[in-house]
């Protein structure tokens, strides 16, 4: 804002600040500008590979035995970083070229000590690996046999015993089912035979004192009650042993008899009953006795009957039991034989696969020693930052150049700036006055010397980044300790 | 009076007898050769025999080439002897671009002064170094192409001697006579202005120098000097008897010269130069405001490449 008198009269005039891009400034500048970057980025390029320099040294054991790890030679030096045991050991030295010459014995020494271990270790964990794998492989192949032989052996026993091995003992065909049913059956047998032994002795007594049945009994007690159910209990069992023994049918003829029987005996069983209930005693005819006998007396000969052909039954389902244990008795070390050749079977499979799964674990363990590095190329400086950054400063230089020249400049550059500056007329611009040698001076300038500087100063950029990479890519140093594995190789 | 006041007052009758004739003064080109070294006789007697002389009848393209050489007066080589600056492009190279621009300056100049009126300007600048002696010099010498212009360079920077500057005088090299301070230091009440001023090889073209006799104290008693009742008497005078006066001056921002020789001096415009990519645009609205602040009437601006 600017406050000005003329005479009486005060005037006030506000102008805006002027804003020039930086753009401006650059492009008026933009030669020079190029001329500082090239300039910085040479000296960098150039006193780079001056700069100490630093080189990686390292070496690696690639061997994950924490039994190997344990055993190594413990080193005194820093240097040597211990990785975890599932990496092995790894040694990354980082030293410029005279310090490792310093050190260079000590380096060695330790390092070919570290070496000789690591040597000396995996030969012998060589060798042990492959004793263990030849003893592996011997009794993987015994097992093998063995088990050729049980699997053989199995079958043989499965084509004698046909029907008994393989189909397990809950199979109703088997022999200790059979055994096991003939045994209930026979037990059952001779329950009833106790019973009709009873009911026969309870008859014969009954039999000697003959008494008139006049006196009313209930009918549990009657005789004849008593007579006609076991006549069809005894009915029932026949029924039964038709029906699930024998496996008969309904329609089989002699079911069909023994039904037509049952039912018989159930009207007579209901008749007795009101007989009973009224109190009157049992008739001849009623109790069954046909022939003249009293009815005792054929109750007691059917029982006989019935005692003759369960002892039959006993008998021959003893001598079946027999015959039978003597059939299970012969089964059970053949089923222990088969249960053992199973298990060992079992056994030999699964010896077979850890047989296979250690020998891949042996084998996997020591793997192939890496090869030393031997540092030829400098850790630091290296090439690829250098030049980046050499570029990022040169740039950085640069701009900060151009800023600062454009916030120092405040002069007016064009017509136009001039115009809108000042309200004044504006008679003419006058050009640069040179002499005649002046400009022909400028005229070279502006024709060759400027593209000159700008050729230049991009060769000499140029020049300076290949002087730089010939100087670190191609360094022909020699480092004492050049730790190279010796004496070790793939370990198959 | 001296002669140098004689032969303008000769040269005045004689434009007024060309304006009359509307015919040019075609005496021979050589013939009207003014030399440095014996000026007074080059201004008094062989240009007033010229000017006696009867014109000779010639061709007219031959009176026309004239015309359109004639204007500048110069004998190229006694010029070269004297190993002028190259910065006195409108002589050195008139047919050159910068020498064009110089005249399209005159050219506009002359436009806003259509009644052809004496005109005295200032020139300066807001620092120094912007160009403004060589600005003057080579309009004064566009100035005197036209053969009606008589020119009149002051030499107002009475301190260039103290800071190296370049100086009408140290460009032109004249002979140390007295000056402008002469001029104003003087006692004399009656004081010939004229006597002070000198010729230049170039016909109509004459220069008020600061000092360049002996030199040396001028710089610190400048305000003093400048301040003199001289000034304004003197440069009256001197402005009666030419059609421009260009007074040099120093940077108005530095020192007060150029304000008191344009206000104390009755000037009818101050004219700036600016430098273009260095002089910084708040120390030319600075300038700018300083001087209509003191009612000086800042009329225009050149812009250069020093």
């Amino acid at each position: 804002m600017t406050v000005s008198t003329s005479g009486t009269l005060l005037s006030l005039s506000a102008k805006t600040p002027r804003k020039r891009p930086l753009r401006r400034t650059i492009q008026r500048h933009v030669v020079r500008l190029f001329t500082v970057f090239s300039i910085i980025c040479s000296l960098i390029f150039l006193a780079v590979p001056f700069l100490e320099r630093r080189y990686e040294l390292s070496g690696s054991v690639a061997i994950s035995i924490p039994s190997f790890l344990a055993n190594l030679p413990q080193s005194t030096l820093a240097e040597f970083q211990q990785q975890p045991a599932s990496e092995g050991v790894r040694v990354v030295l980082q030293d410029s070229a005279a310090q490792f010459s310093a050190i260079a014995p000590t380096y060695n020494a330790a390092w070919t000590h570290l070496h000789h271990a690591a040597d000396q270790f995996a030969i012998m964990l060589n060798h042990r690996v492959e004793e263990q794998q030849r003893s592996l492989q011997s009794s993987a192949e015994r097992l093998a046999a063995s088990e050729q032989a049980i699997i053989k052996e199995i079958d043989a026993y499965r084509l004698t015993h046909h029907g008994m091995l393989g189909e397990g003992p809950n199979n109703p065909n088997s022999v200790q089912a059979q055994f096991d049913k003939i045994r209930g059956k026979l037990d059952d047998q001779r329950e009833r035979l106790q019973f009709v032994t009873g009911q026969i002795v309870r008859l014969r007594s009954l039999k000697a004192p003959v008494v008139s049945e006049t006196i009313a009994r209930p009918a549990e007690h009657d005789p004849e009650v008593m007579t006609i159910r076991a006549q069809m209990q005894l009915l029932d069992e026949q029924l039964a042993e038709q029906l699930g023994t024998m496996q008969r049918t309904e329609r089989h003829p002699y079911v069909v008899a023994l039904r037509a029987k049952e039912s018989e005996l159930k009207k007579k069983l209901e008749i007795a009953q009101e007989r009973v209930a009224a109190g009157r005693p049992p008739s001849d005819a009623a109790m069954g006795n046909v022939a003249g006998k009293s009815n005792v007396e054929l109750q007691l000969e059917i029982l006989l009957a019935d005692q003759e052909t369960l002892e039959a039954q006993v008998k021959r389902l003893t001598s079946q039991r027999d015959q039978l244990q003597k059939q299970v008795d012969e089964l059970l070390p053949i089923r222990r034989e088969f249960e053992k050749l199973t298990d060992q079977l079992a056994s030999v499979r699964k010896e077979r696969e850890t047989v296979k799964e250690r020998d891949v674990v042996k084998v996997g363990a020591v793997g192939v020693l890496g090869m030393g590095a031997d540092g030829t190329l400098p850790r630091f400086p290296r090439l690829i930052p250098t030049y980046v950054l050499g570029i990022a400063l040169a740039a950085g230089v640069t701009m900060l150049g151009a800023l600062v020249v454009h916030k120092r400049d405040h002069a007016m550059h064009t017509l136009q700036e001039v115009s809108a500056a000042i309200d004044l007329p504006i008679l003419g611009v006058i050009s640069d006055i040179r002499s005649p040698a002046q400009r022909q001076w400028h005229r070279l300038w502006r024709s060759f010397g400027r593209p000159g500087v700008v050729v230049v100063g991009a060769v000499m950029m140029l020049g300076s980044a290949v002087l730089c990479y010939y100087q670190l890519s191609n360094d022909e140093i020699s480092l004492e300790p050049r730790m190279v594995m010796r004496g070790l190789g793939k370990i198959a | 009076m001296s002669s140098i006041a004689e032969a303008l007052k000769r040269a005045e009758r004689e434009r007024e007898r060309m304006r009359a004739k509307e015919v040019p003064a075609t005496t021979g080109g050589l013939a009207e050769v003014v030399l440095w070294k014996n000026f007074v006789e080059a201004t008094v007697t062989p240009v007033a025999s010229a000017i006696q002389q009867t014109p000779v009848a010639q061709a007219p393209a031959v009176r026309t080439r004239q015309q359109a050489t004639e204007t500048i007066v110069e004998d190229y080589t006694s010029k070269h002897k004297l190993n002028l600056p190259a910065s006195l492009v409108v002589y050195h190279e008139r047919a050159g671009r910068v020498a064009e621009q110089y005249r399209r300056i005159r050219e506009r100049l002359m436009a806003e002064n259509a009644k052809r009126e004496p005109q005295m300007l200032v020139v300066t600048s807001a620092v120094a170094g912007e160009g403004k002696t060589t600005t003057v010099l080579n309009l004064g010498l566009s100035l005197v192409e036209i053969r009606a212009n008589r020119v009149l360079l002051i030499d107002g920077n009475l301190h260039a001697s103290r800071k190296g500057g370049a100086s009408l005088s140290g460009l032109l090299k004249l002979q140390t006579q007295p000056g402008l301070v002469e001029m104003l230091s003087s006692e004399e009440e009656q004081l010939e202005y004229f006597s002070f001023i000198q010729a230049t090889p170039w016909h109509h073209l004459y220069v008020l120098p600061t000092k360049v006799q002996g030199g040396g104290g001028t710089a610190e008693r400048a305000v003093e000097l400048l301040k003199s009742p001289k000034l304004h008497a003197g440069l009256r005078a001197l402005r009666s008897q030419f059609d421009w006066v260009l007074i040099d001056s120093p940077a108005a921002l530095d020192l007060p010269d150029a304000g008191i020789l344009g206000g104390g001096g009755g000037a009818d415009g101050i004219m700036m130069t600016v430098a273009l990519h260095r002089t910084p645009e708040e120390r030319v609205l600075r300038t700018l405001r300083l001087l209509r602040s003191m009612n000086l009437p800042v009329k225009s601006c050149i812009l250069t490449r020093p």
